[in-house]
C-alpha cells in the first residue's frame, strides 16, 4: 500500500521546499555569467539542484514503501529549545547565574514528573561550576549578575 | 545595554562574584563607593569589532596592556566580530557613554556607514587618539618583469583590464585601496577578491595573480627572497620592514592609502572623561617602549590627539565616498 | 642524517628546560579544557593568552601556544565521543563512529583509540616537519583556485560515501550545507545574500553553533524522547581499555590517516577537517563490511582522529617553512612571533635553529603529555558520562550555551543553534544525516569562492579544471569515487543496510 507520507516523501518535500523558497527569496540577486558570476549565480544553481533533488527524493518514497513518519515527541524538543532560548534572552539583561537557573527551570520541563523545585540545588552547583571554569579559570567576559544587584 | 557591562571585566566579575555569592550587601557597599572615586574607577573595555587573532587584535591587546598600567585600570579587550565590524561599534556606540566603554574603528568604518543600513555614522563616535596606518603595498610576480609604478602603468594600458589584481572585498582596505590606486594611476585592472592577505599572497606566489595591493609586513619576506617584488608603496614615507621600497610619492604619483585604526567612545560621552581617555591613551601610545614593541610586530604606530584625529578621518572618509559611489555600494545613506 | 639528529638533539635540549617542559604542559592542559569545552576554540583562547606571551621567551611562548593548538585537538574528540558533541569541525566525524562506541558501553575504548591515533600521527607528521618542510610547504603554492575547487569536490564526495542510507539524501544534505554557507555578504561583489536584513547573519552562519545544534542538542532531545519512551537509557558497562581486535583494526588505519592528513593539512583553508572526512571515506570504501561504519567501528574512529591531528599539525609546515598560515589560528602564530621580531619564512630554519627544532621537538614531548595524561582521564570521563541523564543534559546544554556566545560574545549564536538543534531534530527524524550537511556548509562558501574565480581567472572557459593538471586528476578521482558510490549494486547494499 502507498502511504502518501513516508520518511522519503517528506524529506524530499522539505527539500524542495527550501530550494523553491531560496529561488523566491534570491530572486533579485544578480546572477551574472560564467565569467563574471554575480552573487546569485551558486546559490541559484544550489537551490535549483536542491529543488530537482527534493523532486526525486519525493517522487522515490511515492514509488516505493519508504520507512512510515516515526513518532514525534514535541515534550523534549520543546523544553530543550526552550532552555536554549530562556539562556539566550537572560544571559546578557540578568547575567549567567539568572541564566542557568531559567534554562534548567525550561529544561526540567522535558521530563515528565520532575518538579521545578527539585532542579534549583542542581542548577546552583552548575552555576558554581560554570563560574569556576568559564568566569574564574578561563577569565571569559561574562557578566555574572543582574547589574542592579551588583551596582 | 549589555555594552556597559561588559566593562566588568573577568578580575572585577570575580570580585562580585565572590562577594555576592557569600553576602550580597558588602558587594552593594562596596559598588557604591567605586561610583564615588575618580574616573577611570572601574575597568574599561575595549571593544575589538574583529576576530581575536587578527591585526587589529594583536594591535588592540598590546594597548590595552600597556595602557592598563597608566589608567591605572585593568583595559579589557572584548572581540565583538561580525558584519565587517559594525556589529561592535554599533555596541560601543549605543552604550553608557560613561568612558568604560570603548572601540576601535578602522578604515572599513567609513564603507561601513554608506553601505549597511545597519551600520552607525562616524558622527556616532568621538575620537580619542589615532594608533596609526598599515600602508598599502604594491606588489607583482617577477614573472611580469614589472619594477616600477611607471612600467605598471604601461602594463596596464597595453591590457586594460587583463592584469589580474589580488585584494579582499568590495568595502575592504586593500580593495578600497587598489580602486583609489586605478583612479590616481588611470589605469583599469582586474580586482580579484580573496578572503584575507594571506590566500592573496599565495596566490601570487603560485602564478595565478600579477600583482596584489596587500599591508607590507604579509608580503615582505617573499619580497626579501625574491618571489615576489613590491615596487611602491603607499604611505607618506618608507616602512622601516623594507627600507628598499620606494614610495609612490618618490614615482610621482601623490597616492597613500592603507588600513588605519584609531579608539574612539560613543557619543555624548562627558568631556573631562574624553579628556582623560585622550591624554592617558596618547602617553600609551607615545612610550618608546610600546612603539618598539609594536614596530617588531609590523605595526606603525603615529599617534595624533583627539583633533588631529577628527581632521584625518574626515579627510578619509572625503576621499573615498568616490569610490564607493562609482562602484554603486552607497546604499545606506548618502552623502 | 647526521645533522638531522644534531638538529634535533639541538631542539630536544631546548624543549627539556624546566620552564619549556612547563609552558608546554600549562599550553596542553588549557588546550584540552578548551576543547573538552564545547564551543571555546583554540584560537580564541590563543588570542587571550598573546598579551601573556609578550613577557616571554620566543621560543617558549610558541612552544605554550602550540600546546593549546594540539591539546584542543585531543579535547575536541573527548566530548564527540562521549555526548555526540563536536566543538571542533574536525571532530564532527568522531562523532559518528565514536559517539555509538559510547552508546554501547565502549566510550573508554574508543577514548583510548582516539588519543593513542592522535599520538601517532602527531609523532610521524613532527618527523615529516623536521625531515621536509620547505620541500612539502612548496607543494602549496602549486595550487591554484581550480585545484582548489577539485580538492573541495573530493571533500564533498567522501562525504556521500561516508554517509549511510540513501545517496540522494546524502548530496541533497550536502547542497543544503553549500546553500547555508553562501548566506552572508557575499566576497565578490560585497552583497548581502538571504541576510533579511538581520545583523547577525552579515557574515554568515557559523559553523561551530550549528555543529552543535544539529550534533548535540538534537542528540539530547533524541536521548530524552528515548527516555520517555523506554524508562531509562539502556546502559552497558563500560569495559575501559580497547581490546586486541581493535588495535589490530585501528592500526593500518592510524597510518593511511595519517598520510592522508599530512597531504591535505598543508593546503590553505584545508585545516583538519577535510582530512578527518577523506579518512574516514577511505576506510569505510577498504573495510570489508562497510556496514559496521556508523555503528560503532574503530577504524571509523583511529583514521579521521589520525588525520585531523596529522592535518592540525601539517598546518605547521607552510607556516614556518613559507610564512603562509593556513588557518586562522597559524595566523596567530605568526603574530605571536612578530611580536617578538621573528619573521617566518623560508629563512627561519637557519636563522632561527633553537626556535624550530625547540618547536618540533616540544610537539612530540607535547603529543606524548596529552596522552599521559589523557589515559588516566578516561576512567574519569566514563564515570561521569554515567551520571543520571536527567542531571546530565542540563550541564550539556548550558555548556553548549556558553561556548557558543563565547565564540563572538553575542547571543545571536545561541539562538542559531536553538534553531539548528530543531532543524537537526526533523531532519534525523527523516533519515537525513547531519554530517554532510555540515562538510556543505564548511566549504560550500570555499567552493563558491574558488569556483568563481577560477572561472573569472580563464575568461569563463570551463575547461580550466580538467587543463590544470592537479585538477584534472582529483577530479578524475571524484569521478571514479562517486561511479562506485552510485553504482547499483553498491547501492543495493547500501538499502540492504538500512533497518
Amino acid at each position: 500500500m502507498m502511504r502518501l507520507l513516508n520518511r522519503d516523501t517528506a524529506a524530499g518535500a522539505l527539500f524542495a521546499a527550501i530550494g523553491a523558497g531560496g529561488l523566491w527569496a534570491g530572486r533579485t540577486l544578480n546572477v551574472g555569467s560564467a565569467d563574471a558570476m554575480g552573487e546569485g549565480y551558486v546559490p541559484m544553481l544550489m537551490c535549483g539542484l536542491l529543488l530537482m533533488l527534493g523532486a526525486g527524493i519525493f517522487a522515490g518514497g511515492l514509488r516505493r514503501a519508504a520507512a512510515p513518519l516515526p513518532a514525534l515527541h514535541w515534550r523534549p524538543v520543546l523544553a530543550v529549545t526552550a532552555a536554549v532560548l530562556a539562556f539566550a534572552a537572560a544571559l546578557e539583561p540578568l547575567g549567567v547565574v539568572a541564566a542557568i537557573l531559567a534554562a534548567a527551570l525550561c529544561a526540567a520541563r522535558a521530563v515528565r514528573g520532575v518538579s521545578l523545585v527539585s532542579v534549583l540545588a542542581p542548577a546552583m552547583l552548575l552555576a558554581a561550576l560554570v563560574l569556576g571554569i568559564f568566569v574564574w579559570g578561563l577569565g571569559l567576559p561574562l557578566r555574572v549578575f543582574p547589574p542592579w544587584l551588583a551596582g | 545595554m549589555a555594552g556597559t557591562d561588559q566593562s566588568k571585566s573577568a578580575s572585577a566579575n570575580r570580585r562580585r562574584a565572590l562577594a555576592g555569592a557569600l553576602l550580597a550587601a558588602p558587594a552593594l557597599l562596596a559598588a557604591g563607593s567605586v561610583l564615588a572615586q575618580a574616573f577611570p574607577s572601574q575597568p574599561i573595555t575595549l571593544i575589538v569589532p574583529w576576530p581575536a587573532g587578527g591585526g587589529s587584535d594583536i594591535a588592540m591587546r598590546m594597548v590595552a596592556d600597556a595602557a592598563s598600567k597608566r589608567m591605572g585600570q585593568p583595559v579589557v579587550v572584548v572581540n565583538r566580530p561580525g558584519a565587517g565590524g559594525t556589529i561592535g561599534l554599533k555596541e560601543m556606540a549605543s552604550a553608557k557613554p560613561d568612558g568604560y566603554t570603548i572601540a576601535m574603528v578602522a578604515t572599513g568604518a567609513v564603507f561601513a556607514q554608506y553601505n549597511n543600513p545597519n551600520a552607525n555614522a562616524l558622527s556616532d563616535f568621538e575620537p580619542l587618539v589615532f594608533f596609526g596606518d598599515d600602508p598599502m603595498v604594491l606588489s607583482v610576480h617577477p614573472k611580469t618583469g614589472i619594477r616600477t609604478v611607471a612600467e605598471y602603468v604601461a602594463a596596464a594600458r597595453a591590457n586594460p583590464g587583463k592584469l589580474r589584481n589580488g585584494n579582499d572585498q568590495p568595502g575592504g582596505s586593500s580593495h578600497v585601496g587598489a580602486s583609489l590606486m586605478e583612479r590616481r594611476l588611470a589605469v583599469k585592472i582586474n580586482k580579484v577578491p580573496y578572503a584575507g592577505f594571506a590566500p592573496t599572497v599565495q596566490a601570487l606566489l603560485s602564478g595565478e595573480l600579477d600583482s596584489v595591493t596587500v599591508s607590507l609586513p604579509d608580503i615582505v619576506q617573499h619580497h626579501k627572497s625574491g618571489a615576489a617584488r613590491s615596487i611602491a608603496i603607499a604611505g607618506t614615507q618608507r616602512h622601516f620592514m623594507a627600507p628598499d621600497v620606494p614610495t609612490f610619492r618618490e614615482q610621482g604619483i601623490d597616492f597613500v592609502a592603507g588600513t588605519w585604526r584609531y579608539i574612539a567612545a560613543p557619543r555624548g560621552t562627558p568631556a573631562d572623561r574624553i579628556g582623560t581617555l585622550e591624554s592617558r591613551l596618547l602617553e600609551t601610545l607615545r612610550d618608546k617602549d610600546f612603539i618598539e614593541k609594536a614596530r617588531a610586530a609590523g605595526f606603525i604606530v603615529t599617534p595624533l590627539g583627539r583633533a588631529d584625529t577628527i581632521r584625518r578621518v574626515s579627510a578619509e572618509d572625503e576621499a573615498m565616498y568616490p569610490v564607493f559611489l562609482e562602484a554603486g555600494l552607497v546604499r545606506a545613506r548618502q552623502k | 642524517m647526521e645533522a638531522l639528529l644534531a638538529n634535533l638533539l639541538t631542539g630536544f635540549t631546548v624543549a627539556v628546560t624546566p620552564t619549556n617542559l612547563a609552558l608546554c604542559l600549562t599550553g596542553c592542559l588549557l588546550g584540552t579544557l578548551v576543547g573538552v569545552l564545547p564551543g571555546l576554540g583554540p584560537t580564541a583562547t590563543v588570542a587571550m593568552l598573546m598579551p601573556v606571551t609578550f613577557s616571554l621567551e620566543p621560543t617558549g611562548a610558541l612552544i605554550m601556544l602550540a600546546g593549546v593548538f594540539y591539546g584542543s585537538q585531543y579535547g575536541g574528540s573527548t566530548t564527540a565521543i562521549l555526548v555526540n558533541l563536536p566543538g571542533e569541525s574536525s571532530s564532527v566525524v568522531t562523532c559518528l563512529d565514536g559517539h555509538a562506541m559510547a552508546r554501547q558501553g565502549r566510550a573508554g575504548a574508543a577514548l583510548a583509540i582516539a588519543a593513542l591515533a592522535s599520538l601517532f600521527a602527531g609523532t610521524v607528521t613532527t618527523a615529516a616537519i623536521a625531515l621536509g618542510g620547505p620541500a612539502i610547504a612548496s607543494i602549496a603554492l602549486l595550487f591554484q583556485s581550480a585545484d582548489y575547487v577539485a580538492v573541495i569536490v573530493l571533500g564533498l564526495v567522501a562525504a556521500i560515501v561516508l554517509a549511510h542510507g540513501s545517496v540522494a539524501k546524502a548530496i541533497a544534505m550536502i547542497v543544503l550545507g553549500i546553500f547555508l554557507g553562501l548566506v552572508g555578504t557575499d566576497l565578490t561583489s560585497g552583497e548581502q545574500r538571504y541576510t533579511f536584513g538581520i545583523d547577525a547573519l552579515f557574515d554568515g552562519v557559523g559553523f561551530v553553533p550549528v555543529a552543535m545544534g544539529l550534533f548535540g542538542l538534537s542528540e539530547v532531545m533524541l536521548n530524552l524522547e528515548a527516555r520517555a519512551a523506554s524508562g531509562d537509557l539502556a546502559r552497558l558497562r563500560d569495559r575501559l581499555w580497547p581490546t586486541r581486535a581493535d588495535v589490530r583494526q585501528a592500526a593500518p588505519a592510524t597510518v593511511r590517516g595519517t598520510l592522508l592528513g599530512i597531504a591535505l593539512g598543508i593546503l590553505p583553508g584545508g585545516g583538519s577537517t577535510i582530512p578527518s572526512f577523506a579518512a574516514y571515506s577511505l576506510e569505510k570504501k577498504l573495510a570489508r563490511d562497510p556496514a559496521r561504519f556508523g555503528r560503532g567501528a574503530v577504524e571509523g574512529i583511529a583514521a579521521p582522529e589520525a588525520a585531523n591531528n596529522a592535518g592540525a599539525q601539517a598546518g605547521f609546515i607552510p607556516m614556518l617553512a613559507l610564512g603562509l598560515p593556513p588557518n586562522a589560528i597559524m595566523a596567530l602564530m605568526v603574530g605571536a612571533m612578530m611580536i617578538h621580531g621573528i619573521q617566518p619564512g623560508p629563512q627561519i630554519i637557519a636563522k632561527q635553529p633553537e626556535l624550530f627544532w625547540g618547536l618540533v621537538a616540544s610537539m612530540w614531548i607535547g603529543n606524548l603529555m596529552l596522552v599521559v595524561l589523557n589515559l588516566p582521564m578516561i576512567g574519569l570521563w566514563v564515570r561521569l558520562i554515567e551520571l543520571p541523564y536527567r542531571w546530565l543534559f542540563p550541564a550539556i546544554i548550558v555548556f553548549c550555551c556558553i561556548g557558543v556566545y563565547s565564540l563572538k560574545n553575542a547571543a545571536s549564536e545561541i539562538v542559531i543553534m536553538a534553531v539548528a538543534g530543531l532543524v537537526g531534530y526533523v531532519l534525523r527524524k527523516l533519515d537525513c544525516e547531519p554530517a554532510p550537511l555540515l562538510l556543505g556548509l564548511i566549504l560550500g562558501p570555499m567552493l563558491e569562492e574558488n569556483f568563481r574565480r577560477a572561472l573569472s581567472v580563464s575568461g569563463g572557459d570551463f575547461s580550466v579544471f580538467v587543463t590544470r593538471p592537479i585538477s584534472a586528476t582529483l577530479l578524475a578521482f571524484s569521478a571514479v569515487l562517486l561511479a562506485i558510490v552510485l553504482l547499483p549494486a553498491v547501492r543495493r547494499g547500501r538499502e540492504q543496510l538500512r533497518e
